[in-house]
């Protein structure tokens, strides 16, 4: 496990500091930790030297190894500016979206940047990870608006701007995975996971939602909120910013009220129509 | 490697808004048994790259009394009346510059608000007014503010809305599945061989319909703010069956993409009051635009920036770079109403949107042209009459909604209610059909064949004359640049087709080093150089063809539009001899829409 080794060599001397008198760099060494499982032989590690320029990111350097030095390295990637969440990988240690992290902020002292599979994963090739968990779990939430009566206004649902912000930003969740890898406890085992609670707490927040009572009981159970242990680590990685944290508390907070949280919602609903004429077309 | 044929009633290929839509609108129409095909996860499409809005002439907002283009925004009366879809049909044939089908626009325009109504009713996560209602923004072009949004995140909002809706339906989804040959049966659409690129066999798809909604091509430029997967899928597979392509030469030009990267910095920035700088300071579009000024249409913008960088105004090493100045707008608007740009300044050029100018240049951004379509999605030949079975939506089709240069805000919701429009169309022919059996026969050739060519890809019969895909699509991305980028010419143009005519030829001998199974990526970017170069020749050839200058393509040696000859839509499609044309009357009614020289 070699590669493990010159990884925490990496954080060693991350961790010791450079001289600030240390000229920029021109070049840096990407040292990217493979897996090929047709051909477990291979090299588990190998080391690409490219230049440093002030604009390129982890995912340009990535692309620019994959066109011209190693075409059989491979990663996943698509919008190049943290909007899509394909490129999360392990960079340094932490998981991070490769697009919006810059090459010069990355490298250490010695001119090394480690990167590797998002950790707490199964690795399928290189820097691609298998997410069917993560995947499963976001569908096992329910993520979609849960609507039970057929009212619907003419135009839109009246949804208060203070009753927007409640979400938290949880609306800007890109599903990266990054806090599915930070957090200790879906490596543990069996856990709803950050990013299902994170919508959870969008849709019981969304005053349009019916079901905030049935949400809160769904995330009662022993693989639901209470069973995050508070590390804070899907927030301290979050690309997009999100305290995904304080969602789960604020479920657990909600859960003790849920029975009056369902009662307010149903109480909303004739004021969430507005004094626009309604119609009762079925939604589909 | 491993086949098998899977039975669908409908297959749809690309799972952004466009291809997310038609599938819920197929399944909703009773049609059960639809799929998805998608090169990526469906939340990874090009879709959630949309920053700025979403077109809908609801009219929640209105510009005072008095006000210009700088006066905040108040809330108009419930009714709607401050806005009207006659007044968006207007404004879209305008920016369009006369090239946009009526009939399209207009169906654009009237069912715009039902389908923004029906987000929100699905839980997209829109920003409001006070009251509750939608709260809309200016966009440039647009003569109300018309641009509902979610932040600077609309496609995303809009996106994950979607997925969610798949989701909840059950909808099949073939994730990180590639489509390599449409299969054709007595010129009718039967159904399609993927690859599976995480496993890499080779499955037939058979299904009676076929809906493409594989997104843009402007990836196929140097700098351009696409999402890496935007390679022309479906108009390089549509070509390649010697269907006709539309429209090609059109090709937007963002005026505000990050400096260096290309990535998009929203047009909302300059909607929030955003000024556009060059390397002295000055607000250059007092030239050129002097009224609407920075918030022109998207074509205008960048021809005045690309006039800038001529002149030697740009900054930068390659003085390609111009400054994009929020820093008057403070914090609020910026953090609450641009976390996006923000975020994506910080990140990837190290600056602060809130005290610095942030360094841009004009990047390709969308195609508007593409797969020639009716208004139900049904994909046209060249005599206009019906390639049964295939049908195109969103930025792969050419309705032609956006005619030479799209508005802003105006994407989103094309894709949506012409993706639903196809959906159903594509239910309805599923349900006309019923049981479908198409020959096995051909299904085991056409499987026989691409594997064939998959295969020779790895083997190497001669010493020499071998490519990598990287280096050619690095070479054919240097060509569109240089030579159909926002300025063109004859001989600028001649050279490009040259050029691109012998990086096709080259396509035959591309090798492939990897020899995995699993995610062989240089496989996927062989298959995406062939619809690249494919997509860039159609281009090229309808840029040189046409001789005039209308919306986004601008010719240097013929500046001025001329709609005695050129008031049609160009068709390009592949014969044995070559490209050949073909053109189209543009569906307008001159005495209703009289065409007018564009000033703003």
């Amino acid at each position: 496990m070699t590669n493990v080794v010159s990884h925490r060599n990496g954080f060693c001397s991350i961790l010791g500091g450079s001289p600030v008198s240390t000229p920029p760099r021109s070049t840096a060494t990407l040292v990217v930790r493979r897996f090929d499982r047709e051909r477990p032989h291979l090299l588990e590690q190998t080391e690409h030297s490219v230049s440093i320029t002030p604009n390129k990111t982890i995912l340009s350097a990535l692309l620019e190894i994959q066109a011209e030095q190693d075409s059989t390295l491979v990663f996943r990637a698509s919008c190049r500016h943290g909007a899509c969440g394909s490129c999360t990988m392990d960079i340094n240690g932490r998981p991070r979206l490769a697009c919006s992290r810059l090459l010069r902020d990355e490298v250490n002292a010695k001119g090394n940047v480690f990167i590797g599979p998002l950790a707490g994963v199964a690795v399928v090739r290189d820097l691609i990870v298998d997410l069917s968990p993560f995947w499963k779990a976001y569908r096992e939430s329910k993520p979609w608006l849960i609507r039970y009566e057929n009212r619907a206004p003419r135009r839109e649902f009246r949804v208060r701007p203070d009753e927007l912000s409640a979400f938290e930003g949880a609306d800007a969740c890109v599903l990266c995975a990054a806090c599915w890898s930070a957090c200790p406890v879906t490596r543990a085992g069996r856990f709803d996971g950050p990013h299902a609670l994170l919508k959870t707490h969008l849709r019981v927040t969304d005053p349009r939602d019916e079901s905030p009572g049935e949400r809160l009981r769904g995330v009662a159970d022993d693989f639901g909120a209470f069973r995050c242990h508070g590390v804070l680590a899907c927030a301290s990685v979050c690309p997009k910013g999100i305290d995904v944290s304080e969602a789960v508390f604020a479920l657990r907070a909600s859960m003790t009220h849920a029975k009056a949280i369902g009662e307010e919602r149903r109480e909303r609903q004739p004021s969430l129509l507005g004094n626009a004429p309604e119609n009762t077309e079925k939604e589909p | 490697m491993i086949t098998e044929t899977l039975h669908h009633d409908i297959v749809i290929v690309g799972a952004g808004v466009a291809g997310a839509w038609a599938a819920i609108e197929a399944y909703d129409a009773g049609i059960r048994n639809v799929a998805v095909v998608s090169k990526v996860h469906p939340l990874r499409s090009h879709s959630t790259a949309a920053q700025g809005g979403i077109a809908a002439p609801i009219g929640n907002v209105r510009v005072p009394p008095g006000g210009n283009a700088q006066t905040p925004l108040v809330p108009a009366a419930t009714d709607g009346s401050a806005d009207s879809p006659e007044k968006m049909v207007l404004d879209t044939i305008k920016s369009g510059d006369w090239l946009s089908d009526q009939d399209a626009v207009e169906i654009l325009a009237f069912e715009a608000a039902d389908t923004l109504f029906a987000y929100e009713r699905m839980g997209t996560t829109f920003d409001r007014l006070p009251d509750g209602r939608i709260a809309q923004r200016r966009f440039a072009g647009h003569s109300a503010p018309r641009a509902a949004y979610a932040a600077d995140r609309t496609g995303h909002a809009l996106l994950i809305t979607l997925y969610d809706q798949l989701l909840r339906r059950g909808i099949t989804i073939y994730e990180e599945h590639y489509v390599v040959d449409l299969i054709w049966e007595d010129h009718t659409a039967a159904g399609l061989v993927v690859y599976n690129i995480a496993d890499g066999t080779l499955r037939a798809l058979a299904s009676p319909t076929v809906v493409l909604a594989t997104g843009g091509f402007a990836g196929i430029f140097a700098i351009n703010s696409n999402a890496l997967i935007n390679t022309g899928d479906g108009p390089g597979l549509v070509y390649r069956s010697g269907l006709p392509l539309m429209d090609m030469e059109f090709v937007q030009f963002h005026p505000t993409g990050l400096y260096g990267h290309g990535v998009l910095i929203s047009e909302a920035c300059r909607a929030e009051g955003g000024y556009l700088r060059n390397a002295a300071g000055e607000r250059f579009m007092v030239n050129y635009a002097p009224s609407a000024m920075e918030l022109a249409p998207r074509d205008i913008v960048s021809r005045a920036e690309q006039a800038e960088l001529d002149l030697g105004h740009g900054h930068g090493p390659d003085k390609q770079g111009l400054w994009l100045d929020l820093t008057h707008l403070g914090a609020h608007i910026i953090e609450t109403r641009l976390p996006d740009i923000a975020e994506i300044s910080r990140r990837l050029a190290g600056v602060d949107p809130l005290t610095q100018m942030v360094p841009i240049q004009p990047t390709a951004h969308y195609t508007m042209g593409g797969i020639p379509t009716d208004v139900n999605g049904q994909v046209l030949n060249e005599r206009g009459e019906p390639a049964l079975g295939l049908f195109a939506a969103g930025e792969c089709a050419c309705v032609s909604v956006h005619g030479a240069n799209r508005l802003g805000a105006n994407s989103l919701m094309e894709a949506s209610v012409f993706g639903r429009r196809a959906g159903r169309s594509a239910a309805r022919r599923a349900s006309e059909i019923g049981i479908f059996a198409p020959s096995t026969t051909l299904f085991n050739q056409t499987l026989g064949a691409a594997r064939e060519r998959i295969q020779s890809r790895f083997y190497s019969d001669s010493k020499d004359g071998h490519h990598s895909a990287f280096a050619l699509i690095a070479k054919l991305k240097n060509i569109m640049t240089t030579t159909c980028g926002i300025l063109r010419n004859e001989s600028s143009l001649a050279h490009g087709n040259a050029e691109m005519a012998a990086l096709v030829n080259a396509l035959p001998h591309i090798r492939v080093f990897d020899t995995s199974c699993i995610h062989n990526l240089e496989l996927v970017r062989t298959f995406e150089a062939e619809n690249m170069a494919l997509v860039a020749e159609a281009t090229l050839v309808s840029a040189r063809a046409r001789t005039e200058s209308r919306g986004a393509h601008s010719r240097v040696d013929y500046p001025e539009r001329s709609d005695k000859e050129w008031m049609k839509h160009l068709l390009v499609r592949r014969t044995p001899d070559g490209p050949a044309y073909t053109s189209r009357q543009v569906n307008i009614d001159l005495a209703k829409y009289p065409p007018i020289a564009r000033k703003y």
